[in-house]
């Protein structure tokens, strides 16, 4: 009797199976989505306040996985390994999506071709900072002291091959000149040892700066987005002071596994797009230093394309590696 | 305004109604978290972090702050009955809490660590409400320089932590700086002694390692000595937790300068409760006049370092509020949850905010207070826990602690280390090596290494940046001194027996 039942289950779930793949009847039952960054992290932030409110706008239920390591390569190698039906997601970003494939020596998954790209969520741009007390009154002066003291200047990161340190590599490369690279593990000691004023300046992402630039305990000489961002009006872009089309970013964006079916892929960016519009998200997430992005899963696929192929040449011409 | 007005205010907010229950219910889920091994509180936290996005932004940190310092009230519980620490900052409650239990004093121990706990929170409250903004400022100074002699001059005190052979302590030193050395150079990016496997490169979880060497290593070696009977029905009475004027006595110096030592550590960023209890154990240990009685159930091994986590689970909060500098992740997640309400952590915190700075700050001593309450009537319930059989209670405690262990990242891997650290604490059992030098040098070692080597880096390669800067040169003659009087006193000792 028993096993009669579980056979009867069985073929229902094969005989099912198939037809869940397609946007009619999705989800089924709860979407796992993997944040591949330990809990307390933007990336955590960033999923969280997502999926709450797609929660609360479409009625579906998210189950949130934390699982970080190997500069979120963990968890979205967990992703590739999952069913194409959209019942797990996770958020990509630009370490683990763009960086890590140059970076690593190992990784285990392709990230243009393991993944469906569904939506583009957010991004943040890095600041350069200084504290209140440095001598350093503009980002002029900056680059001025370290093109006459090559190697001399400091510059702490929140580690080797992040967004912020391969943003300067590249900014280096591009005005010919040469930091003192301090790395850190993570964006909290590399900020307070600048507002310490332990080294010259600080280049970390917007959230990781801006409460300690609004308290006035660090002084923003520049921002890395191609413009200047609303949070910092008074901060110019690193590319409008001469360094011509020079931009970082550090952007988040939900992907499924490879070959999603279109009609889910459409209906998930629909969602999150909704998400997006609404007000409170949005101020919460710029609140945090964050800025709003969204738009449609092929626009995203072309900018995932062109930052793969930027952060790369990037990477070989910095010289870091992650063996 | 002025302070008593600012004080005024602070309890006026804590006290409001809805206040007092998120803080009850921080306190509470805290004290659970803690006893129950391994279930980390970053985790609770971040759990509960989207449900404060429709919070007060003051009752939703008096409930984070809840769950924190509660953690460290119940963290004790399991590690003075069962030999296995709630989180890693009550491993070194085990070795003189588990003698205690294991003498019938189960009770007196857990109480104990409640007074200890009380009077160090409110020490650290104290210190907070003071001088926050004095404190933050000196914090700041502190470079990679100074930090690196501090460590050198925390490994130096502690040496003398564990019991027995000198030179075994020395090697689980040298052990745990070994395992804490393995992961990803954080300056070049190369894996050490990671052995391709991607979860390696990120570093061992110290919550696998503490639960394997003191929880699981436990739980292995009392199978095979299973005692009849381990406890009295007189152990449970109400009387049996009344601690003797002997204990008393003895403890409240131990409480005084672990809630010092607890302060100091707590107030600087990155290093935190954890290391401020073991280093309280070790200072208690060297200056007993009868540093054997250690490891045998002496009441200072217990009172001290609880007083030390306390403390400085409430100092933790100076940089994270005066400066907007988290400590520790679960530090960064509280300002997370000020930021997302639009509120800017730092200097200004203070006097723009000031219900919420002082109401949070004045929670703390409700939440204090809850917790006691909380407690003590607790410790019967627990100490009842004694009378499960162990076929039924170790397999308890064993699952527990794979899922906490589990939590903290989600990992079957970390799961795994925990057996594997289980194998070597018990072999380290076995012959007789100390679990604690273990634990401090992992904790230390990496610490030593990243500032040592960004000191380095910042000064162009000069060693004489560690004696220019006044504060590190400091650190580093106390340090001298320490070797050279404790040397002295080991000659001295030696030509004492010899001549006799």
């Amino acid at each position: 009797m028993k096993n009669n039942t579980l056979k009867k289950l069985a073929c229902a779930l094969l005989v099912t199976l198939p037809a869940v793949a397609s946007a009619q009847n999705y989800p089924q039952g709860s979407i796992e989505f993997i944040v591949p960054f330990s809990a307390g992290g933007g990336t955590d932030f960033a999923s969280r306040v997502l999926t709450e409110k797609m929660a609360e706008q479409q009625g579906w239920n998210f189950v949130i996985e934390n699982r970080g390591g190997a500069g979120g390569n963990i968890g979205l190698a967990q992703l590739t390994r999952a069913a194409k039906d959209g019942q797990v997601l996770a958020m990509g970003q630009t370490s683990n999506m763009a960086i890590n494939p140059t970076l690593y020596a190992n990784i285990p998954y392709d990230a243009l071709t393991d993944f469906t790209p569904i939506a583009l969520v957010s991004s943040q741009p890095m600041v350069v900072a200084v504290s209140k007390q440095s001598a350093y009154d503009d980002f002029a002066a900056l680059v001025e002291a370290a093109r006459e003291n090559p190697g001399k200047v400091s510059m702490s990161t929140p580690g080797a091959g992040t967004v912020s340190h391969l943003a300067m590599e590249v900014f280096s490369n591009q005005a010919d000149i040469e930091f003192m690279h301090i790395p850190y593990p993570g964006a909290a000691q590399a900020v307070t040892d600048a507002i310490g004023g332990h080294v010259d300046f600080v280049a970390a992402s917007l959230p990781s700066v801006l409460s300690h630039l609004r308290s006035g305990s660090l002084k923003a000489l520049a921002v890395t987005s191609r413009e200047r961002n609303d949070a910092l009006p008074e901060t110019p872009s690193v590319a409008e002071l001469g360094y011509e089309g020079f931009e970082a970013s550090d952007w988040k964006a939900v992907v499924g596994p490879a070959e999603l079916p279109e009609d889910i892929v459409a209906t998930l960016n629909a969602a999150v797009n909704e998400a997006l519009q609404d007000e409170r998200l949005r101020t919460t997430i710029e609140n945090e230093g964050s800025t709003v992005e969204g738009g449609t899963a092929e626009e995203f696929a072309d900018f995932l394309q062109a930052e793969h192929a930027r952060w790369a040449d990037a990477v070989t011409a910095s010289g870091a590696t992650v063996q | 305004m002025d302070f008593f007005g600012n004080l005024g205010l602070g309890l006026q907010t804590a006290l409001s109604l809805t206040n007092v229950f998120y803080c009850f219910v921080g306190v509470f889920l805290g004290t659970l978290l803690g006893v129950i091994p391994g279930i980390g509180v970053l985790a609770a936290i971040s759990m509960l972090f989207p449900i404060t996005f429709h919070m007060e932004p003051t009752s939703a940190l008096i409930m984070l702050a809840g769950i924190w310092y509660g953690t460290s009230y119940g963290g004790s519980t399991a590690s003075i009955l069962l030999n296995v620490p709630g989180t890693p900052a009550n491993a070194v409650v085990c070795l003189d809490g588990y003698p205690m239990a294991q003498q019938g004093r189960g009770a007196v121990a857990l109480f104990m660590t409640t007074v200890a706990s009380f009077v160090g929170g409110s020490i650290g409250i104290v210190i907070l409400t003071l001088f926050a903004p004095v404190i933050a400022q000196y914090a700041l100074s502190m470079g990679s320089a100074e930090y690196f002699s501090l460590m050198l001059l925390g490994l130096v005190a502690a040496t003398g932590i564990a019991d027995g052979s000198a030179v075994k302590g020395f090697v689980m030193v040298m052990l745990g700086i070994f395992l804490g050395g393995i992961g990803t150079d954080v300056y070049t990016g190369t894996q050490r002694f990671a052995f391709g496997i991607p979860e390696l490169g990120d570093g061992i979880s110290l919550v696998a390692l503490a639960m394997g060497v003191f929880g699981v290593a436990e739980l292995i070696i009392s199978v095979g000595s299973v005692k009849g009977k381990r406890f009295e029905s007189s152990d449970l009475t109400l009387r049996a937790m009344k601690p003797t004027r002997d204990d008393m006595k003895r403890s409240w110096r131990p409480m005084l300068r672990g809630s010092g030592i607890g302060s100091f550590f707590g107030a600087l960023p990155g290093t935190g409760p954890s290391l401020a209890a073991f280093i309280a154990y070790a200072i208690e240990k060297r200056t007993a006049r009868d540093p054997s009685r250690f490891g045998k159930g002496a009441i200072e091994g217990i009172t001290a370092p609880e007083s030390a986590n306390n403390a400085a689970d409430q100092t933790s909060f100076i940089p994270t509020l005066a400066l907007g500098i988290p400590g520790s992740p679960t530090m960064a997640l509280m300002l997370g949850a000020l930021i997302i309400h639009g509120i800017t952590p730092g200097p200004g915190l203070m006097t723009e905010q000031p219900s919420l700075f002082w109401g949070l700050v004045m929670s703390f001593w409700i939440g204090n207070v809850l917790l006691v309450i909380l407690n003590v009537p607790l410790i019967g319930i627990w100490v009842r826990l004694l009378a499960v059989p162990y076929h039924l209670l170790f397999p308890a405690v064993l699952m527990f602690i794979c899922l906490g262990t589990y939590s903290v990242n989600n990992s079957t891997f970390d799961v795994l280390l925990v057996m594997v650290f289980g194998a070597l604490g018990v072999g380290m059992r076995k012959l007789a090596f100390p679990a604690a030098p273990l634990i401090l040098g992992f904790v230390l070692g990496p610490m030593m290494e990243d500032h040592f080597r960004r000191a380095m880096l910042l000064s162009s390669g000069e060693f004489a940046t560690f004696v220019q800067r006044p504060i590190s040169a400091t650190l580093l003659a106390i340090t001298a001194a320490l070797v050279l009087w404790s040397t002295l006193s080991a000659l001295r000792a030696r030509r004492r027996s010899t001549s006799q």
